[in-house]
C-alpha cells in the first residue's frame, strides 16, 4: 500500500510521462476517494480523450518495491481565470 | 419562513418550472404532458429573469399568501404580452393541486462584480488594455508600491512591456474613461512547452504617485501584521475575487502538476502548485489566498476547472519578485 510520500515521488518521477500520454494535470490523493487503499496518483484526462495509461508505477523504498496505483479522472482541462 | 415550512405544492411547482425534480413529460398522460411542456416554455421568455416562492402582492401590498413568483425585468400590461408568453394565474402540479402565481418586477439581474475606482484594494477588478482579473495585493520593493496580480492579468502573459498601462477597474469593468493607476514593472517570462517547468504566474506594476494615498492595504481574511505561511493539505482557505466576491475552499494537493494553454504563448506547465476544492470563477485570477485559521497569506490564484481551483504558493512568488507585503504605517 503506497504512502503519500510514495505517491508524490512517483508523480515527480513519472508526471512528464503521464503528460506525454495525454494527461493535462497530475495529482496525488487518498485512494479511498477512488475505491483504492493507501495513496494514488491521479491523472486528469480531458473528457473524450483516448489515452492508454499504466494502472500503476513501481517505486523503490527501503522496505522494497511499492506499487502506486494510477487513477484516471475525466475532467475539463484547467484554464486561466 | 424556513424551506421546510413551504407548502409542498409550491415546491413541486418550482421543480416543475425549473425541471429539477418535477414530473418528466414522458411519464405523464398527453394532457398533463402538454401542460408541463407549456409551463416550462414560460421560462424561455427573456423578460423572466428568476423564479421563486414569495408572498403574493396586490397593488404593492403583501397579501400574506405564498405563491410561485415569476420575477421579470419589466412588468408589461397583459395586452402587450403574446398569448404564449402569458403567465397563467394558477398552475396545476403533480397531485393536481393548484398553486397561485405572481409576477414581480426586479429589473436586470447582473452578476455582482467587485469593481471600484478608489481606493486600490485587494479583491477588486484590475487589468491592462486587454485582460481583466483581480488585484491581489499592494506590495513594496524599496520605497515603491506595486500592484501584485498574475502575469496573464497585468503583463499579457510575459508579452507586455515595462511601462504598459494598468487600469483599475479592469477593461471589461470600465465604463467611460480608463483609470490608469500603475505601470507594468516586473514580469517573469514563462517557459513554454509540454513540461512542468514553471512555478509562478505573477507580475508587478508600479503604483502611480497620484494613487499612493488611495490605497487600502487590507486583504480579506489576512491578519495584521501581514505574514505568510506554506499551504498544507486540508487547510481551509479564503479569498476575495473580482467575480466570486468572498469565497472559500480546502487544499487538496500541494504538489499539483498542471498544463495550461496561454493565448499567444502555447502550453505552459506548472509544478508544485496548490490545488483546492473549487473556490473561483473566471475573473478571479490574481486573488490572494489566505489560510482561514492563521490569517496568513498562502498563495496567488491563477487557474481553475470544474474539478478545482489552483494557486501559486506565495513563497515562490516572493522568491521571484523579492517584495514585502505592504501595510499602512
Amino acid at each position: 500500500m503506497a504512502s503519500e510520500d510514495d505517491a508524490n515521488k512517483v508523480r515527480q518521477e513519472h508526471g512528464r510521462d503521464l503528460l506525454k500520454m495525454g494527461a493535462h494535470a497530475v495529482g496525488v490523493e487518498e485512494g479511498k476517494n477512488h475505491g483504492q487503499q493507501g495513496w494514488v496518483v491521479v491523472a486528469h484526462v480531458a473528457p473524450g480523450a483516448k489515452v492508454d495509461l499504466p494502472s500503476s508505477f513501481s517505486h523503490s523504498t527501503k522496505g522494497g518495491k511499492v506499487e502506486v496505483p494510477v487513477v484516471v479522472v475525466r475532467s475539463k482541462p484547467y484554464s486561466l481565470e | 419562513m424556513a424551506k421546510s415550512d413551504t407548502p409542498k405544492a409550491l415546491l413541486q411547482a418550482l421543480d416543475l418550472i425549473r425541471g429539477t425534480g418535477g414530473p418528466k413529460p414522458e411519464s405523464l398522460d398527453a394532457l398533463e404532458s402538454r401542460h408541463v411542456e407549456r409551463v416550462r416554455t414560460i421560462f424561455e421568455d427573456p423578460n423572466i429573469v428568476a423564479v421563486g416562492i414569495t408572498e403574493k402582492q396586490t397593488e404593492n401590498t403583501k397579501t400574506g399568501e405564498l405563491g410561485l413568483c415569476f420575477y421579470v425585468e419589466k412588468k408589461l400590461a397583459k395586452a402587450k404580452v403574446k398569448s404564449n408568453r402569458l403567465i397563467p394565474p394558477v398552475l396545476s402540479v403533480a397531485d393536481r393541486s393548484a398553486v397561485f402565481t405572481d409576477v414581480q418586477q426586479i429589473g436586470k439581474v447582473r452578476p455582482q462584480i467587485n469593481k471600484r475606482k478608489s481606493p486600490l484594494r485587494s479583491g477588486f477588478s484590475v487589468g491592462n488594455s486587454s485582460d481583466t482579473g483581480t488585484l491581489g495585493a499592494i506590495v513594496k520593493k524599496g520605497s515603491k508600491f506595486f500592484v501584485l496580480s498574475n502575469s496573464h492579468v497585468l503583463a499579457k502573459s510575459g508579452k507586455g512591456k515595462p511601462g504598459d498601462d494598468i487600469i483599475y477597474p479592469g477593461e471589461v469593468d470600465t465604463s467611460g474613461k480608463r483609470q490608469i493607476v500603475a505601470s507594468l514593472a516586473h514580469v517573469l517570462p514563462f517557459k513554454a512547452g509540454n513540461d512542468f517547468l514553471n512555478r509562478v504566474d505573477a507580475a508587478l506594476a508600479e503604483v502611480r504617485a497620484e494613487f499612493i494615498d488611495e490605497i487600502d492595504f487590507s486583504i480579506r481574511g489576512a491578519k495584521s501584521p501581514l505574514a505568510t505561511t506554506d499551504p498544507v493539505r486540508g487547510m481551509k482557505i479564503v479569498m476575495r475575487g473580482r467575480t466570486s466576491g468572498n469565497s472559500e475552499g480546502v487544499v487538496d494537493d500541494v504538489h499539483f502538476s498542471v498544463i495550461l494553454p496561454y493565448p499567444g504563448i502555447g502550453k505552459v506547465g506548472f509544478i508544485d502548485q496548490v490545488k483546492c476544492t473549487r473556490y473561483s470563477k473566471p475573473g478571479d485570477s490574481g486573488s490572494i489566498i489566505v489560510d482561514n485559521k492563521s490569517g496568513k497569506i498562502v498563495g496567488l490564484h491563477f487557474a481553475g476547472s470544474d474539478d478545482g481551483s489552483v494557486f501559486n504558493p506565495i513563497s515562490e512568488v516572493m522568491k521571484v519578485f523579492k517584495f514585502r507585503l505592504a501595510e499602512r504605517t
